[in-house]
């Protein structure tokens, strides 16, 4: 039976007006752009100032005076809108990219190179001869792959011209598969969307 | 004999208007929501992987879950989350529920995930909590991994971490013994990795394509793709909801584009070769 819920209504209404945008674009695709993009920004704001207000104009209140730094290098960030003082807010931009590049330089130096590198040295004698093949195909794919983007010299020589060509038809089969799992994820959420319609608000089914 | 004057039949059926093609999408699509197939859903081992790590964990261990799922991803996150807490679950686990990338994941998580979970009577506080969000990405996912109790003063329900019994013993990420990764992978990773943490990731499909060198490695112990892994997750902890619900009708999209594609390439090469 069809729903009477008011929320699913709305979501339905909305729903159909973005996908309107299959035929052409329209004033209620737009009205329905919009209002997502409205929603969005005004829950983000909302989490923004909550989290201000748990993470230190609480504990500013509760006596500890070092959160006024972070809240007023935060509101420095602000002076952007302004012609004039703009210039300001670099000083908290660049503490906030030094600190952010600092703590992922130092895990993906341990898990993203030296894990990975660590990873790939595999073993090509081993008593299963598929996996000996698999590990070899692995080896190859990797540095064929990595030495497609050198760039700094062109390669007559066969050998490594032939490596990059190697590892272009490599670079090619991954971004075949990410695009494989693209229209998976896409096709998913229209799924989602097709059972909220048909099971949720129709009732059919 | 094909006619090829002008635009041929092949010519003309890969140029067809992208509107038809989507009715026929909504329209195929339609059937199998309305009318199951009951198509086969095989195992595959990222899955099985992920089951195995999480049945090893000792019962009464915590888990560390970064439920990093938005609206837009709910529908191949939110049954992963579902069917992953429920496992944990029914194994005695306790759950501390997190998320530092998506702002809205906590309230999906309160009001569309919770409520579809048999919790065995694990109570909130003692079984199982849920912090809410810290924004700063990798930065709190860094200051969290050392020290919790720095950057989380409360929990999403406003209840002071003091009077929760499940943070009594938690002051840093060393103690967890399970980490269960929701959405990307690389940050957490990296600022949980060097824990040695045993570590499932459940991610969508777009990205999965990046978490695959962390299980070659050994670094994950086992994904969960989209949809997909969702649905034979659903399958092994014997709770199938959405995602099963779902793959008769991803089956069908994908033998679509398959068909359209090969129609597509065959079209061009015919208009192709009919201009030389």
């Amino acid at each position: 039976m069809i729903s009477l819920d008011l929320g699913v209504w709305i979501g339905a209404f909305l729903t159909l007006a973005a996908l309107s945008f299959l035929y052409r674009e329209n004033i209620v695709f737009e009205f329905s752009e919009k209002t997502f993009i409205g929603a969005s920004l005004g829950f983000a704001v909302v989490i923004g100032i909550k989290n201000i207000i748990s993470m230190a104009w609480t504990p500013l209140g509760k006596g500890e005076y070092l959160y006024i730094i972070p809240l007023i290098l935060g509101f420095l960030v602000f002076t952007r809108v302004s012609k004039k003082v703009f210039w300001v807010s670099r000083y908290p931009l660049a503490i906030i990219v030094g600190v952010g590049t600092g703590v992922s330089m130092r895990g993906a130096i341990g898990e993203q190179i030296v894990t990975q590198i660590a990873a790939t040295s595999l073993s090509v004698i081993t008593p299963d001869v598929w996996k000996n093949l698999d590990n070899a195909m692995m080896i190859i794919m990797v540095t064929t792959a990595l030495f497609y983007f050198y760039f700094s010299k062109e390669f007559k020589n066969p050998v490594p011209s032939t490596a990059q060509q190697i590892g272009r038809y490599v670079l090619m089969a991954a971004f075949g598969a990410s695009f494989g799992s693209t229209v998976m994820a896409r096709m998913t959420l229209l799924i989602g969307r097709l059972q909220f319609l048909l099971l949720t608000w129709l009732g059919l089914g | 004999m094909i006619d090829l004057s002008e635009k041929g039949f092949l010519g003309r059926l890969a140029d067809v208007d992208k509107r038809i093609l989507y009715v026929v999408l909504v329209v195929m699509l339609s059937i199998p929501i309305l009318s199951p197939l009951g198509l086969p859903l095989t195992l595959g081992k990222e899955t099985k992987d992920t089951y195995d790590t999480i049945g090893r964990v000792p019962e009464g261990s915590t888990v560390l879950f970064l439920a990093e799922i938005a609206a837009y991803l709910f529908p191949e996150l939110g049954p992963q989350v579902i069917a992953i807490s429920q496992h944990c679950f029914n194994r005695n686990l306790k759950v501390v529920y997190v998320s530092f990338r998506q702002v809205e994941g906590p309230t999906i998580l309160e009001s569309l995930v919770l409520s579809k979970l048999d919790f065995r009577g694990a109570k909130y506080g003692e079984g199982y909590v849920d912090l809410g969000y810290f924004a700063g990405l990798e930065v709190s996912m860094a200051a969290f991994a050392s020290d919790i109790y720095a950057l989380v003063k409360e929990d999403y329900r406003k209840n002071s971490l003091d009077k929760l019994p499940i943070m009594k013993n938690l002051k840093t990420a060393k103690d967890f013994q399970l980490l269960v990764i929701i959405g990307v992978a690389d940050e957490p990773v990296r600022q949980f990795g060097r824990f040695g943490i045993p570590t499932v990731v459940g991610t969508y499909a777009v990205v999965a394509p990046e978490v695959y060198p962390f299980y070659a490695a050994g670094q994950v112990k086992g994904i969960l793709v989209g949809i997909r892994g969702a649905a034979e997750y659903e399958l092994l902890v014997k709770k199938p909801g959405l995602a099963v619900a779902s793959m008769d009708a991803i089956s069908v999209s994908h033998v679509l584009v398959l068909v359209l594609i090969v129609i597509g390439n065959v079209g061009y090469l015919y208009e192709r070769r009919r201009k030389k």
